[in-house]
């Protein structure tokens, strides 16, 4: 087999962009509550057949919002399984769920118990915090080469402390009382 | 860069769901709506930014000045009734249930709640616990638990309830409330504060002195170092003979210093118990109460 010059040279090129181009994130979100800051921004990619999203999310929390200045990240995974009638302009996604792990930065926030403490004191990391929610999104295609599509998700959903927290107090505690919402917006690649 | 985010801000401008947008609200009455969306974020803390936000209504704000002008306002006669519960911490059913027992007791002149309100520091734990003692017909007094002063505890105690060390003189009696929880300072040496405590037990507006701490003296989350001159004060003040606590989530009473002073331990609001204290001239009576 024979190639000349220019043609390998190319297809090097080629590859090396492909490459590059799959380690970019497939797109970008930002997120307003829900957690993970009072504005999350994040970035990610999509995969498992474009059902799963999994993302990144830098969050800040201004003090006069939050009560306190608060910044964290959040690992998420979002499973849309459904869409609503065929993909088109507009593309439905009735129902998603996913998971997230969410990292506050901060001296009075642990992973490992500091020394003062003995053994399992607490037993639970402070700066770790496990939320799960459901929610919904909606896309709209683009006729752009960049900005491939445009969309908007909400979600309602908990975390780990609060959902105990309901479990074990079902009595005074509701699920209305443990939930809270929030809302995105997506842009692909 | 610029450029491009500029290019993205005119997409998002140049859709069309902001005449879908606009339909919809024309179609409504915008301002039901706006009711409507501003009850629900005010109403059910329906927006969560961080676990460990501070976000407070202003019935949730200053709660320790706010109960003692309360107490103030009522007029002590010889003797003095209190219930003394402690360590709610995640049992928000048992400590609904302890309001609805405290609230069949006659004669409460207030309850004093022995500390660790909240179990991992949250403002939405501090909220709970008292959006539920709210509904106490007397007013309750809080002393600061270990647990109240981990991850943004520190900073919700403070703005909900207000000093960790403070002292009210009611019927004659000046009540003490005193941070003990050394453990969480790493015992630096500044906790609990013997120098306040001291001055606190030093005026002669008082002849009979009642101590509020979370941890005992005698337990291993307490200073050892200051744990003589914590009970030193109170014996050598002449004045205190009862110091009430609360951490160990059991009953016990005791005089472990042989000065007549009593240590009283309440349980925790997980075994459903508490303790209602009667104090009068020269005497006092403790009993044991489950609900």
């Amino acid at each position: 087999m024979y190639l000349n010059g220019q043609d390998s040279t190319s297809l090097v090129n080629d590859t090396a962009e492909k490459k590059a181009r799959s380690f970019l994130p497939h797109h970008m979100k930002v997120q307003f509550a829900g957690g993970i800051g009072f504005l999350a921004i994040g970035a990610g990619y999509t995969h498992l057949k474009k059902k799963v999203d999994t993302d990144l999310y830098f969050g800040y929390v201004p003090e006069k919002i939050g009560g306190d200045e608060i910044f964290s990240l959040a690992l998420k995974s979002t499973y849309s399984p459904w869409t609503l009638g065929k993909p088109k302009r507009y593309t439905f996604y009735p129902f998603s769920t996913g998971a997230f792990i969410n990292y506050t930065f901060g001296s009075q926030f642990w992973i490992i118990e500091p020394d003062r403490y003995p053994d399992s004191y607490y037993g639970f990391p402070t700066s770790l915090r496990i939320g799960i929610f459901v929610g919904g999104r909606v896309r709209y295609q683009l006729k752009n080469k960049k900005v491939k599509g445009v969309g908007l998700y909400y979600e309602v959903g908990t975390n780990d402390l609060e959902l105990i927290s309901y479990i074990q107090n079902p009595e005074y505690l509701s699920p209305l009382k443990i939930i809270n919402l929030s809302f995105g917006i997506k842009a692909d690649f | 860069m610029a450029s491009k985010l500029k290019e993205l801000c005119d997409l998002f401008m140049n859709m069309p769901y902001k005449n879908a947008i606009y339909k919809f609200c024309s179609g409504f009455n915008v301002k039901i709506l706006l009711v409507f969306a501003f009850l629900l974020v005010v109403g059910c803390d329906l927006f969560e930014y961080s676990p460990y936000q501070i976000v407070l209504a202003d019935d949730e704000k200053n709660l320790t000045e706010k109960n003692l002008q309360k107490i103030y306002l009522q007029t002590p006669d010889d003797t003095v009734r209190i219930i003394l519960m402690g360590d709610t911490q995640r049992f928000y059913d048992d400590v609904d249930d302890f309001v609805k027992k405290a609230n069949t007791l006659e004669n409460i002149d207030f309850v004093l709640h022995a500390g660790d309100i909240s179990d991992f520091g949250l403002a939405q734990e501090f909220k709970w616990v008292h959006h539920i003692m709210r509904k106490l017909e007397v007013p309750y007094l809080t002393v600061v638990g270990n647990h109240d002063l981990i991850t943004n505890g520190p900073k919700v105690y403070r703005e909900m309830f207000g000093d960790f060390n403070y002292s009210m003189i009611y019927g004659g009696i000046k009540f003490i409330f005193v941070n003990t929880n050394s453990r969480e300072y790493d015992f630096d040496g500044t906790v609990p504060d013997l120098n306040w405590l001291e001055a606190q037990l030093s005026g002669d507006d008082f002849d009979r002195a009642v101590i509020v701490a979370h941890i005992p003296p005698f337990d291993n989350d307490f200073d050892t170092e200051k744990e003589l001159a914590f009970s030193g004060l109170l014996r050598n003040s002449g004045k205190v003979d009862l110091s009430l606590h609360g951490h160990l989530h059991s009953f016990s009473e005791s005089e472990p210093y042989n000065d007549g002073i009593t240590y009283f331990i309440t349980t925790a609001q997980k075994k459903r118990g508490f303790a209602l204290i009667t104090l009068w001239e020269g005497g006092k009576r403790i009993e044991r109460i489950e609900f």
